[in-house]
Formats: structure tokens, sequence, C-alpha cells
């Protein structure tokens, strides 16, 4: 195999591979090393495990070797975002608090990641406790879009998103607490799952807001990203028929349909007022996706979802109210960043979070410590309890019309890099400075910008998201398909019939760092003029 | 919501915070505009409600379909051996012993 | 002006647990620090509790023994505040939801039953444990989630008597139940006074006070008469009580300010999202009901009317669940014996009745001595029904004496021999042999024949001295009673 194309192949792609024996785990898994030496610049990970990755890659080697049955992609490196624990391996949260942690415990998922023979390549970066959706409040330093170096990946799983975009990872974990799986997908052409709320134990998830928290899988296309979430849940989602299937590409023995008109009996719901909080580009690319599949014969179904427009203010109280408890821990007391110079108990306390968390995470904590507090319990929080009720009875509704909603993942593309962001900026004088400003970033206008991906987690059910365009910049956009709960295999066939229609899933960005620049060189035009010739092969 | 010098030393006492002058300014503009975006919630109309989302829904009382639970299922009461007290020590900031350590608690 | 004081109380209660509430470390007492705990208990970034399914079941227990509504539904909460024995710098525990509410408990008084309100009764876990040390302090998280329950009183306490007797009362039926071992000296029963005064005949409540804590009953004692002396000193000098959190301090008997409710703590409770709404059917509570055992207090009705056993020795025999088990479990025994010699016709023949009060007086007094004074836990008490059903058989066939019996029973405490093994070991079975007695009897009105005449010429009193010279002859080896007889059937002749 060409070591030099190899990020060109999808992770099951890379399983058979290994399974035929076409190339070995520790081929790949030194191939992979040495592209993260290429893409450093992306800084997609914290901390990179380059010697128990080749340790585990021989030791799957030898099982498959012995002729062991495993996950289809045993053997295929992945990366992991750094708020999942991982025993014995730092785990940071992208947080100065936790700079030097290392945690005594495997998350379940890394216990299944492991027993299915999975590679880890090591930790991503992300927004600070998966709080922000940029990656840039990561106190390791923002994360580099590999699309385009000046722009940021997404977030809060920027670091995983920018890894498997760039090549430095066949396949990723992420969490989704209001998004962070599925937007960056958006702005990285990739493919992810956030499944139904609960699906997967988040045993080993550093909690932000414990009533959202969902592991997600985010891969180069639908059926990496199902087979990495088969690999990770205890139970099976009853996805296996739809990502393992013999030829590539070949998908007809999942789907009922005719091959003329794969989406018949598919009733498709669209939230057409819902869709006017998009960008223009980005609204034009998923309307185009509904004709696209109404043409491939499902039922567009108009929906009126009112009770959407409580779904940011709802997560925000909801999210900081709960992450302002979970964080609580952090004081400096068992681990985590102790303030050197502390001189009583209390200013252990104050100073070591004053020190060992980032703007965002206080604001937050504020924030929750507020809608908490005697006295506006019940004008916010017990109010966004409520409005979380009405969003997820609304959904129910919306489902006895329809068997998906239909919407972008985000409303923009990726937003430039600030510049200005990170908690590695603890002065007082730089964070003041930031929020001081006539920043674009200001927090509420990056809230806002999660309208349509915080309802999915408001009512638990899951969804994905996966290319579906990009823009006249050459800029990746993702399309969202919502379901009930536990109807992950109706999502993910959804998605995989949309992408045998499609190949906006095959672009990758250039491989090159060098010539990553604004979005005007050659080929990400010529991509851009492949979109707009038409979505359907 | 204005958010007074007084409320916000109140809230960074309960969330063990000390911001700095220039930082408070910031912060008081944020939160203020941010908790007067919540204020959006006032606009649902009350609709009878009970239900999901495990306790936290519970509290608010709610009707739509009932979720999973995110958390781990309750379980029979039996003693395991206990994690070995170094591994649980070795990222303590400051030990004796066996012992954490602070500064004197009063 | 004459006071009235009115108290409610908080009681934590240590659930008696393999596991802690939320992970499964051991509950054990006094281990090395730092030994009995996990990720979980530790509050480890990602770790998530799960719910100990027995915590439900002994609490749900201890609200059906209190009279309560034990609720269908029930949730966590977090109280959220930040300490070092605080791991996860929240507590999980119950505000809007608790599992147990509206219950009752009867308690005596010289004036007669006096019944005490229970407002709830929650579940929580508990925190570590703080050593101060002169430059620094010390955090053993060993206690950290074993289990809780919080009973809540109403305010129905008017003397110090009545605190005493409830918590007495209480500790009985828990620890009956196997809910908890309620030791205040271990702190698995810690009491929370809340305490205010009011004009006699005032239906108005007074602001209260909270004295936390306080871990014996002379502690609680001396805080209510400390408290109540500094409210009415207060309200006589014209001053007002404020509501407040005060701490009594041991060597000094005062009670001193910690903290008052303007700087009280705001505990942000919200429901726990890592925890679900525990739903607990009518069927569950059911099954928990059926293994309610006879409450204390039921026992000593019964032993009073049913055996005959005075209402001291009833109270004595029921002071631990363990005494009263051996108590029946002799009887039972006795019972048996008489039923095989009766064939059947008198299973409760008088001869057994007899007996078990015999039984009943060994450990209603050389028992329960012995426990205090060995410093024995009732929970480790060996002796067997067997040992003393042989023992009550014996006393009353007069085949021992009594001061046999209790130099058995001490040394079974002392070295652990077997009651059996030292009354034969130590040859001090009575040979009832009436014809030997007889011929000492002789022997030693011959020898003391002026007492002797003393007798029948009315002085009764010498009786007992001529008891004690047959007695000597046969070294203590004989029935008081049978040389009695014997003695007297002498003397007339």
């Amino acid at each position: 195999m060409n070591t030099l194309q190899f990020e060109q192949y999808t992770a099951l792609e890379l399983g058979r591979l290994i399974q035929s024996r076409q190339v070995s785990s520790p081929e790949l898994t030194r191939a992979f090393l040495q592209r993260m030496k290429e893409g450093a610049s992306f800084h997609a990970y914290i901390t990179e495990t380059a010697e128990f990755a080749l340790q585990q890659a021989e030791a799957v080697q030898t099982r498959l070797d012995a002729g062991e049955v495993l996950s289809p992609l045993a053997g295929v490196p992945a990366a992991v975002k750094d708020n999942i624990c991982t025993k014995g391996i730092r785990t940071t949260a992208g947080s100065k608090m936790l700079e030097s942690f290392v945690p005594p415990y495997d998350a379940a998922v890394m216990e299944r990641f492991a027993a299915a023979g999975s590679v880890l390549l090591g930790k991503t970066n992300l927004d600070e406790f998966a709080m922000g959706s940029t990656s840039e409040t990561s106190y390791f330093g923002p994360v580099r879009n590999p699309w385009d170096g000046t722009r940021s990946p997404g977030g809060s799983s920027g670091g995983s998103a920018a890894a498997v975009s760039g090549g430095l990872a066949a396949w990723a974990l992420g969490s989704d607490t209001g998004g962070s799986v599925r937007q960056p997908c958006s702005f990285c052409n990739l493919s992810g799952i956030k499944p139904t709320y609960g699906s997967l134990s988040r045993y080993g998830l550093i909690a932000y807001a414990s009533s959202f928290d969902q592991i997600g899988t985010m891969g180069r296309d639908i059926l990496d990203a199902a087979a990495a979430l088969d690999l990770i849940s205890e139970k099976p989602l009853g996805l296996a028929s739809v990502y393992a299937s013999d030829s590539l590409g070949n998908i007809a023995d999942v789907s009922a349909a005719s091959a003329s008109a794969p989406f018949a009996g598919l009733r498709i719901g669209l939230p057409e007022d819902w869709l006017q909080g998009a960008d223009s580009e980005v609204k034009d690319a998923v309307l185009a996706a509904a004709k696209t599949m109404e043409a491939a014969g499902a039922a567009i179904v108009p929906l009126h979802l009112p009770e959407l427009d409580a779904a940011v203010p709802a997560y925000y109280v909801i999210a900081c109210a709960e992450a302002s408890s979970n964080l609580a821990r952090y004081d400096g007391v068992r681990y985590g960043h102790r303030a050197a110079d502390a001189k009583d108990l209390q200013d252990v306390f104050v100073t070591s979070r004053t020190e060992g968390f980032g703007p965002e995470v206080k604001r937050r904590i504020l924030l929750g410590s507020f809608v908490l507090s005697a006295g506006h319990y019940d004008a916010y929080y017990k109010k966004a309890l409520e409005a979380r009720c009405r969003i997820a009875a609304a959904f129910d509704r919306a489902f006895s019309a329809c068997d998906c909603i239909l919407a972008p993942a985000a409303p923009t593309v990726a937003p430039q890099l600030t510049g200005t962001f990170g908690s590695q900026n603890t002065s007082a004088g730089n964070a003041a400075s930031r929020s001081g400003s006539a920043s674009p970033q200001d927090p509420l206008a990056l809230y806002k910008a999660d309208l349509y991906t915080v309802p999915a987690n408001l009512a638990g059910i899951p969804a994905v998201s996966v290319p579906c365009g990009f823009s006249a910049e050459g800029l990746p956009i993702g399309l969202q398909l919502m379901g009930k709960a536990w109807s992950e295999p109706l999502l993910v066939r959804t998605a995989a019939l949309w992408q045998q229609l499609t190949d906006y899933h095959k672009q990758r960005p250039l491989r090159d760092p060098a010539q990553r620049g604004h979005g005007t060189n050659a080929e990400v035009s010529e991509r851009t003029s492949a979109a707009k010739g038409g979505a359907a092969k | 919501m204005h958010i007074s010098d007084e409320l916000l030393c109140y809230l960074e006492e309960l969330s063990r915070l000390s911001l700095s002058p220039a930082e408070k300014e910031a912060v008081k503009k944020d939160l203020s505009d941010i908790l007067n975006y919540m204020q959006q919630l006032d606009t649902l109309p009350p609709e009878a409600a009970s239900g999901p989302f495990g306790s936290t829904a519970s509290a608010a009382g709610c009707n739509a379909t009932a979720l999973p639970f995110g958390g781990l299922a309750p379980r029979e009461d039996r003693a395991a051996e206990p994690t070995s007290a170094e591994d649980l020590l070795q990222n303590a900031p400051d030990r004796e012993g066996p012992y954490f350590r602070v500064p004197k608690a009063l | 002006m004459t006071y009235e004081i009115v108290m409610g109380l908080e009681v934590h209660v240590e659930l008696d647990v393999k596991s802690k509430i939320f992970c499964s470390c051991s509950t054990a007492f006094g281990a090395v620090p730092n030994s009995q705990v996990c990720p979980v208990c530790l509050g480890l970034p990602g770790t998530l509790p799960s719910l100990n399914k027995e915590v439900v079941n002994k609490t749900v227990k201890a609200g059906l023994v209190l009279g309560c509504n034990v609720a269908n539904r029930t949730v966590f909460d977090r109280k959220n505040y930040f300490y070092p024995d605080l791991p996860k710098a929240y507590q999980i525990s119950q505000l809007y939801a608790p599992i147990c509410t509206n219950g009752r408990l009867e308690i005596e008084t010289p004036e007669g039953p006096y019944t005490i309100g229970i407002h709830e009764l929650h579940m929580e876990e508990d925190a570590g444990k703080l050593i101060h040390q002169p430059d620094a302090t010390l955090i053993d998280y060993n206690r950290c989630g074993v289990p809780l329950i919080e009973i809540v009183t109403e305010p129905d306490f008017r003397t110090a008597d009545q605190v005493q007797a409830f918590l007495e009362r209480l500790r009985e039926d828990l620890s009956y139940q196997e809910i908890s071992d309620c030791k205040m000296q271990e702190g698995s029963m810690r009491v929370d006074v809340n305490l205010s005064v009011r004009p006699e005949g005032s239906t108005l409540l007074g602001t209260r006070t909270e004295m936390k804590n306080l871990s014996s009953f002379r502690s609680i004692r001396r805080a209510i008469a400390a408290e109540s002396a500094r409210q009415i000193a207060l309200l006589e000098s014209g001053g007002t009580v404020v509501q407040e959190t005060r701490r009594f301090d041991e060597a000094s008997g005062q009670t001193f300010s910690m903290r008052t409710k303007e700087n009280a703590q705001d505990y942000r409770y919200f429901p726990d999202p890592d925890l679900p709404p525990v739903k607990i059917d009518d069927r569950w509570i059911a099954r928990i009901r059926r293994t309610i055992t006879e409450s204390p207090s039921a026992k000593r009705a019964r032993y009073q009317k049913d055996l005959g056993i005075p209402k001291e020795t009833a109270d004595s025999l029921t002071y631990y669940k363990e005494t009263a088990a051996l108590f029946e479990n002799t009887a039972l025994r006795l019972e048996e014996d008489a039923y095989r010699t009766c064939c059947g016709i008198h299973p409760t023949g008088d001869a057994a009745l007899g007996r078990i009060r015999i039984a009943a007086t060994l450990i209603a007094g050389d028992v329960l001595r012995l426990l205090r004074e060995t410093a024995t836990p009732a929970e480790t008490l060996t002796l067997s029904p067997a040992s003393l059903a042989w023992l009550s058989s014996l006393l009353e066939g007069d085949r021992i004496t009594r001061a046999s019996a209790r130099d058995a029973l001490e040394a079974f405490f002392a070295e652990g021999t077997l009651p059996e093994d030292y009354i034969r070991s130590h040859n001090l079975l009575i040979e009832k042999n009436d014809a030997l007695l007889s011929e000492i009897i002789s022997k030693v009105l011959e020898e003391q024949a002026a007492s002797a005449e003393e007798y029948r010429n009315g002085k009764e009193k010498v009786l007992g001295f001529l008891v004690g010279q047959v007695m000597k002859q046969l070294n203590g080896k004989a029935s008081p009673k049978d040389v009695n007889r014997l003695l007297l059937e002498h003397l007339k002749n």
C-alpha cells in the first residue's frame, strides 16, 4: 500500500485492507504517526501516544494473525477527544486545571475501544471542558481547520475533526453536549453521529452538562461513523447491516427501496421557517439537498416548530447550571491545579480555580451559579426545564408526521480564528481586552450560533451530520438529520443513501499544509464548482 | 437583568472565583446580555407538562416521551475491592502519608 | 414569666449496608485512612454514581417503621457547597421530593404515651473526615459516600427527657430492624437540635437556633439546658433571638454562634442529572413491609402479658436486639424441652414458664451487666441459647446455685469457657440426696443444740444460721431450698 495516500481511504476500507493482510496495523499506525508530525500545525492533538499506539497495533495484529474475529475497524488508528478519560494517559479536558491529571481508570467507551482492537494515536484538542464551539477556548491553544488554516474547525470536538479531516487519524471519538460532534463535522466535511442520549455509557467522559453530554463518533463518511459507534456501544444499535457490506460503497442490502428511487417511502420533515436563521449559502445547500432527496423518492413534510426558538436560551440555562455544579469539584484539593502560594483553605479554592479555568468556563460557572441561586431558580432554571419539555413534546409531534427532520448542522461555514481567544492568555488583561473589545465572537453571538444543534440535546434524540456542499470560498457545509430516540439505524441508512447520491463526503482538503490558504487555491475552487454542478452524481 | 457589583461579587463567592477589576466589567456586560436573551423563555406560553430526562425534567413536570436515562443503573449491595489508595493519591497536589492535605480549615 | 421550650430534631443515621450509597466501596468503620475510596466517591472527573438498591430498601423500611407515607417516585438533589471533606463540592441529598414523609413515633413519658411527628425522612451521602493539625488539615475520605438517612421531626418536643426517650426509641426500632446500629459513639447516629422558647400558653413559635452534631445524650441534655437558658435570659433582658447555627462547646457547657441566617449558604439545590428518579411501586413497598419484624415495644408487652415477666426485666431484655433474640431462642428451647418431657400435653407447662422467667432474670441481670462491664458489643455476643436454657433448667431444679450460675457466666465473658464446662469442671452440680442431707442436718443439730432450742422457742431468725452451718458442711453443694425444707422437718421433730 502506498502510505502517502492512505488517508484517502475510509476507516472501513483501511479495516478491510488489514483484514486482507494488504497492510498491517503497525505499518498503518506508523504511517499515521508520520502524518501527525506533518500536520502538527493543525494543533489537533494535546497528547500524542505514539508508543502506546504501536504497542496496541502490535497486540491487535497478533490477535488478528491468531484468527481472532474483531471489529471491522480492528487495527485502524483513531483519535480520542481529551475529555474522555484514559487510564495512565493524561486527560486534560483542554484545561490548565487538569494539565497534569492522569486518570487511574478508563472511560467505559475506552474499555470497548481496546477490546475491539482499536489503536489510540492520541488525545485531541478541544474547547476547555468542551465549553465552546470554535476550539479556541482550549488552554493548549486553538485548533486549525485543515480546509483553511486561518479558520476554526468548529468545536468543541475541533481537534478530533481536524485530526480526521487532515488525515491525522482514520476516525475519532468526540462528545456532543450541544452540537460538539455535528458542528465540527459540518465545518470539516466529515460525517458524525450524536446517538440517543444515554445509549452509550458516559462513565469517564468529563462532565460539562450531565443531562446533555453524549459521546459521539466522527468519520470520513457516515459508514465509518456508524462502524465506530457500533464499536464503542455496549448494546448493538442495529447499525451493522448498514456498514458491514462486502463491496465498498454498496449499501443496496439495507435499502428496500428501488435503485431509481432509493428514498421512496421516507418522510423527511423540513422546518423551513427555522432554516431562515442560517446564512444563505448554508440554507440553499440544505434546501437543495431536500430537493435531491425528494427527486430520489422522499416525501418532504413541511414542519412548523416555534418551540425551537426557546432552544438556545433553555440549553444555556440548563447547561450552565449543571456545569457550575459539575465543575465545583475542581477545588485544588484532590487533583488538578492548586495555586502555588495559597495561604489558607479559601485561597486554595478561589485562587486554584481562578488560575485553573479560562474565561469561557468562568463565565458559564458564574451564569450557572446565578440561575440556580436563591430567588432566580424559578425564573430561569425551572422555566428552562419547562421549555425543554415543550421542545421534546414538539419533536414527539413532529415525528408522528415524519421519519426524520432535515436541517443545517450550523448556520455558517467555519469561522475565522479570532487569534485572541484561548485560556492560555490567563492574565486578566488579556481576558479583559478580549471580552471588552468589539470582538465578532462575543459570547452571546457564539451561543446563538448553536441554534441547529442544541434541540437534539434538549430532547435527547439522535442526530447525524453529513456533508452537503461547499461555500463559494470552498468551505464545507453539512446537513443534519434528526430522528426520534433510538432511530440511529434509520438516520444512518438515510445518510448512507444520501452519500450514495453525492460525493461531497469524498472531498479532502489539500494535503500539504503549505498550500493551505484562504480557500483561493485551484483545487478548492474546482471542488466548489463541482458542488455547484449539482449534488447528484 | 442588570448585574450589579454586589451581585457579581456574590456569584464569584458562590463559584469560588475571583475576577480582576477589568474582567468584572466585561463579565457584567456579558452576563447581563446573556441573561436578557434568556428571558426569551418567558415568551413560551405555559402548557401542562410531566416525565422524561430522568430527574432533571421531573422538576418541571413534563409530558414528552420518556427517554433513556444517561447515567448508571442501580446496583446490588456488594462491596468490591477498593481502588489502591496510591493510585488515587498520585494526583493529589499535597498529601501526608495516606491523607490528602490542605492548609488548616477553620 | 414561665417559658416553654419547643424543639425539633434532625437525626442523621448511618445505614447498615455493606457498600456505599453510590459506589461499591466498603462502609466498614475504622479502616486505614483513604483505603475505602475509589474514583467515584472521590469525585474524580468523569465518574458517575450508581445507586445501591439496598439503601432504598432500608430507607423505605425505616419510613414504614416510623409510620411514614412512602413516595412512589423520589428524586435525588445536589446540595452545592465547598468544603474539603466534600469531594464533588456537592452533597447528593433530597430536597424537592423526599422518599418518606408524614410519620410518627410514640414515646413513653411519665405522663403517658406522647407522639412525636416525623416531617420527613430522606437519603443522602456522608462526607469525609477532617483531622485538624496545628499547621494543616488532613483529609480521610473513607466515610465519604456512606449512606445516611436524615430524619426530620416536627417541633413536638418540650423537654430534654422527651428528646432522650425519642432517640432511645428510635435507636431501638432502627437497630431491631437492622436499618442502622445507631451508635452515637461511632458517629452512626448524630443529632441536630432546633430550639426556640416561648411564653407558656403561647401558640406562636419563637425564633429558633440550631445546634449541630451533638454526639451523646449527655451533650444533648447539656446543650438543651444551656441554649434554652440563654434564649430565656436574652428575652427576659429585652433582647431578641437571632436565627442561626450554634455550636455547643463541651468544655464550657455554653453554645456559641457559628453563622447567622444572613450569611447562610445558598446551596443552589437542583435535581441531580446523574441519578434517575427512583420509582417505588406498591408491590416493592409491600415486600419491604413483610421484612419488618416485631418491634421492641411489642416484645415488651408480650413478655409481660404472656410470660408474666416484670416490666423492668422486659425493658432490659429488649435493650438490644441480640439480648431479646437470645431470650426468645432460650425460651423456645425450654418450651421444646418441656414439650418433649410432657409428651406434648403442656407445651408451656409451668415448669417451662418458671425456667423461662429464670432465663429472663439471667439475661436482664448478669448478661447485660457483663456486656457492659466487659465492653462487649451486643452484636458479637456468642452465648448460646442452649447454654442459657441449661443453666435456667438447673437453677429451676435446684441443681446449681444462683451464685454458680453467675460465676459460670462471668467465666464465659472472661475466658469464653462454656457455662456447661465451667459447672462440670468446678463440680458445682448439686447432688439430690435427701438421706445424705438428713444425716448432715442431724449432725449439725446435735452440734448446735442450743440454737435449735432457741428456734423451737420461737426465735425464727436462728434458722438462717443453721442453714449456713449445713451448707458449710456441704461446701455449698446443696440446694438452699432442700436444706431449708429438711431442716424444718428435723426441727419439728
